[in-house]
């Protein structure tokens, strides 16, 4: 494979991006699923705080269906699944039919679960659908720099998603580290003055989740 | 014979930058068996690649974009032009110039029109093209800005009006009725200030230039741009660009004797 | 014998899991939508093949010579054999190429030809495609799904692989590439068969782009890579059509296209597959033609059949479509998909009166065939084979040689009472097996 255009850059970079989105908040909503069966009806609230979403819900169901497979909901989860698909799509000549076949049945299982009186067990496939995904474009994507912008688009997505949730210190660190190559292989653009500044607050003993977000949003030059 | 000098200039402004300007200006006179280029020079800002093309029908046009934003566009083409030749036709086949276009086919107008006219029997075509001129300068009267490029004869003649783009293909249109080929020529012509169309018939084997905007035969006045089968095919220049802007275009072309 | 249409859901579900499908706009939205296959194939022996393999070569053969002549030194009009109201009114011709040559003198690289068989077995031309046929790519990704579902199936019988349409398509861009890389031009994401243009660019290694990405310097063509080297383009394949493919020199309107890529073209520098002004050649009113451009270009008696075909523009079959108007089948020339074709014997008398009169006053625009009688081909529908309306698109590629591939696209109509089997109008598709035997 040649050298890749900057449009195609950039959909890989944010289908790495949405593609963890679903996956992390998907298991974020499955354990709420699971506490307002009988522990904590409201606990839909505090995700809503921890998503940083608004909380439009007017009750746990009403959340449970939206959050969950509303396309109107531009926060929900099949929402963020819709713009992984819509920027794999246009890149199947870069990572190929196959990987691209578990984005699909990712976005199908979603579907199922939306209509499922065992929503949880279609999710689990959701799940593992992603999973694959990213097994496969590990397998069968040979450009280092293809497979590079989309890793790091899912590690800057992990990365933003634990300062938001308040994650402990050490587990965001970890997602810090784990990021770093990727920035190199990506080859992209970054935004050298960020990663500095995004490294002190790593390095900080106190966790500043705020600042570390706000020097993380800026960490590519566009 | 005579010797023409001649300046056309365009000047675009942005009223905001734009850029990746793409351009293509169809301002380089041909040689002709009724003209000859002397001398030719052209000035083209900002600064871009620039190369030369030649379209379907012969014309040759530059080409070009200026990738840098820019916000003010500038082309100037001066040259001298023997005029008025009787030299041997250039390469030229009739056939592409009976067949109507979408802007020059005839209508309900057009018909009733040329069913009214009694072009002389046995008179050759050149003849036959003067009578329909005539009848069409009965009914189309001269009114600015009531069409565009993309306005067709049928449109102009249903309304009575248009400018010398309309007279043209209103004349193109009867003449393939008449069974003549007829071409659509845009140029210049001594004192106008702007650029000129007029049509020419294929008769005794050789182009003959009539402009039914001002009812004569096409003289040594006259510099031929470009020609094709209707006002579309001789779009003078042409341009795309990135960036939102509103585009104030300003041509202004003069035509004198040496 | 194993009967591959057991497996017909598995397959779907694999089609499906790959994204083989086709947009579609409706009340002004998009939504993509799942091809349907049919598992029962279209099957085709190696001598009936042999056949139409050598009438297609010669046909495309024939049909470039056209367009290597309509646009330089228009011979088969000056010989008087086509009237010049034909290939000049004719919206697919282009004046913009006149005087162009197409490089080593293949203007229709990519010929989708749609043949139908009648109940006698004859084979009928129904049209030539040469702009930007589309549709191998379906029989293509269905053909290595259904050997994963049903292996028993190809073990039994002796079906030529048909999985080398990338290689051939490749093939058929080296050839013709004036230096540097290959390119699929697509519309994007939001046309109908963005699917194929997506995986043909998979298969075949070629960059997919949009018109955005290209541009052209100094009579050259290029992409802007990630860190902003630029990379040469040699070939496009584009899936855009000749209006909008250049807004320098054709429609001015043009928002997908690549100002200067015909100047580039016509210079030399950069192939485009198909070749601009394609039009000229696959027009309704041209088809009557065709068999006349073999036997004036060639010397050759026409393989292929054509449907028997009526110009309303010659008196004598202007005649002989108002006395039989009640048996024959108008088609409008200017429309495509399946829509302007008009069966005589389906019009109400005020509806016929209207349509004679738009004959009379337009006969160029028409064109007036025989009723051809079909042979049915089953589908499996709820379970039950029933019989349903077919056609075929053969792909012929031209570069070196000239190649028929073995397969094609065999489309339905899921409606019985429906002769039209264009995808865009609901219709399903199988695959089509050649016998190697």
């Amino acid at each position: 494979m040649g050298v890749i255009t900057v449009d195609k850059a950039d959909h890989l970079y944010w289908l790495g991006r949405y593609s963890e989105r679903v996956y992390t908040t998907l298991k974020l909503y499955c354990d709420g699923y699971d506490s307002m069966l009988d522990a904590d009806e409201d606990f839909y609230k505090k995700l809503c705080v921890m998503l940083d979403i608004p909380n439009i819900y007017t009750s746990r169901d009403d959340f449970l269906q939206r959050y969950g497979y509303d396309r109107t909901d531009c926060n929900s989860i099949i929402s963020n699944l819709t713009r992984a698909y819509d920027n794999a799509i246009v890149m199947r000549d870069e990572i190929g039919t196959e990987t691209l076949g578990y984005i699909q049945m990712a976005v199908y299982s979603m579907d199922a679960a939306a209509v499922s009186s065992a929503p949880m067990i279609l999710l689990q496939k959701v799940v593992d659908h992603l999973l694959a995904f990213w097994g496969c474009v590990d397998d069968q994507i040979d450009g280092y720099c293809i497979r590079g912008i989309m890793k790091f688009g899912k590690r800057v997505e992990r990365l933003d998603l634990y300062l938001r949730f308040h994650m402990d210190p050490k587990e965001v660190r970890r997602t810090y580290r784990r990021m770093l190559p990727r920035a190199k292989e990506s080859q992209l653009p970054i935004n050298q003055a960020a990663m500095e500044a995004l490294k002190r607050y790593m390095e900080a003993p106190e966790m500043d989740y705020e600042g570390a977000l706000n020097a993380l949003l800026g960490i590519l030059n566009v | 014979m005579s010797e023409l000098a001649f300046e056309y200039r365009m000047h675009s402004d942005f009223h905001r930058p734009i850029f990746n300007h793409a351009f293509r200006l169809m301002l380089l006179p041909p040689d002709t068996g009724r003209q000859k280029v002397l001398h030719l020079e052209a000035e083209i800002a900002p600064k871009s690649w620039i190369s030369q093309g030649q379209d379907g029908f012969g014309n040759r046009y530059f080409y070009g974009t200026a990738v840098e934003g820019h916000s003010t566009f500038t082309a100037c083409v001066r040259g001298t032009v023997q005029t008025g030749l009787e030299g041997p036709e250039d390469d030229a086949d009739p056939i592409l110039y009976t067949i109507p276009t979408p802007t020059t086919a005839p209508g309900p107008s057009a018909i009733s029109l040329y069913q009214s006219v009694n072009a002389p029997d046995g008179a050759d075509a050149m003849a036959r093209a003067e009578c329909l001129m005539a009848a069409l300068r009965r009914n189309l009267q001269y009114v600015p800005g009531v069409t565009d490029t993309t306005s067709s004869s049928e449109a102009a003649l249903r309304q009575g009006s248009g400018v010398c783009q309309d007279f043209t293909q209103v004349l193109l249109t009867l003449c393939r009725m008449d069974g003549i080929p007829a071409r659509y020529v845009a140029g210049m012509v001594i004192g106008e200030g702007k650029t000129h169309a007029w049509a020419e018939v294929w008769s005794d084997g050789a182009w003959h230039g009539l402009d039914p905007t001002w009812g004569r035969r096409v003289n040594g006045d006259y510099i031929e741009l470009c020609h094709g089968r209707d006002c579309r095919d001789c779009l003078l220049n042409r341009g795309v660009y990135a960036g939102p802007a509103m585009e104030n275009q300003m041509i202004t072309v003069s035509v004198k004797n040496v | 014998m194993h009967d591959i249409c057991k497996e017909a859901d598995a397959i779907n579900e694999q089609l499906a899991r790959y994204g083989v499908k086709f947009g579609i706009y409706k009340n002004g939205e998009f939504r993509e939508q799942l091809f349907p296959f049919d598992a029962i194939p279209r099957i085709i022996n190696a001598e009936e093949f042999a056949y139409l393999e050598k009438g297609l070569k010669q046909r495309v053969t024939a049909l470039n010579c056209f367009l290597q002549d309509i646009y330089t030194d228009k011979k088969i009009v000056k010989d008087g054999v086509i009237p010049p109201e034909f290939a000049y009114a004719s919206s697919g011709y282009l004046p913009q190429c006149e005087g162009v040559r197409a490089p080593k003198g293949v203007a229709s690289h990519i010929s989708g030809i749609d043949l139908v068989q009648a109940k006698d077995g004859t084979w009928y031309i129904l049209e030539d495609n040469l702009r930007v046929p589309s549709g191998a790519s379906y029989p293509l990704i269905a053909r290595g799904l259904c050997r994963r579902a049903s292996p028993e199936t190809f073990r039994e019988r002796k079906i030529v692989d048909n999985r080398d349409y990338a290689q051939l398509l490749r093939r058929t861009m080296d050839h013709v590439n004036a230096g540097g890389d290959n390119v699929i031009l697509t519309p994007g994401r939001y046309n109908a068969a963005f699917f194929e243009h997506s995986y043909l660019a998979e298969l075949t290694g070629s960059v997919l782009v949009t018109g955005s990405d290209l541009f052209v310097e100094d009579d050259f063509l290029y992409y802007n890579g990630m860190g902003g080297e630029k990379r040469r383009v040699g070939a496009v394949y584009r899936r855009i059509s000749d209006e909008y493919l250049d807004p320098m020199n054709f429609l001015p309107e043009s928002v997908i296209g690549v100002p200067h890529i015909f100047d580039v073209y016509k210079k030399g520098n950069v192939a485009i597959l198909n070749a601009p002004g394609n039009g000229v050649a696959d027009d309704k009113g041209i088809y009557y033609f065709v068999p006349k451009m073999v036997q004036y270009y060639l010397g050759e008696e026409c393989i292929t059949n054509n449907a028997p075909t009526y110009l309303p523009f010659y008196p004598e079959d202007m005649k002989y479509v108002l006395d039989k108007f009640d048996e024959i089948v108008i088609k409008d020339v200017a429309e495509a998909g399946g829509y302007g074709v008009v069966f005589g014997n389906k019009l109400s008398k005020a509806e016929k009166e209207d349509l004679i009169n738009l004959i009379k006053a337009e006969p160029r625009r028409f064109i007036a065939q025989d009723v051809i009688d079909f042979i049915d081909i089953d589908i499996m529908e709820n379970g039950e084979r029933v019989p349903r309306k077919a056609d075929l698109r053969a792909f012929v590629l031209t570069g070196e040689d000239v190649t028929v591939w073995k397969s094609g696209l065999t489309r339905f109509s899921r409606n019985p009472d429906s002769f039209i089997v264009n995808s865009s109008q609901g219709g399903g598709f199988k695959d089509t097996w050649v016998l190697s035997r």
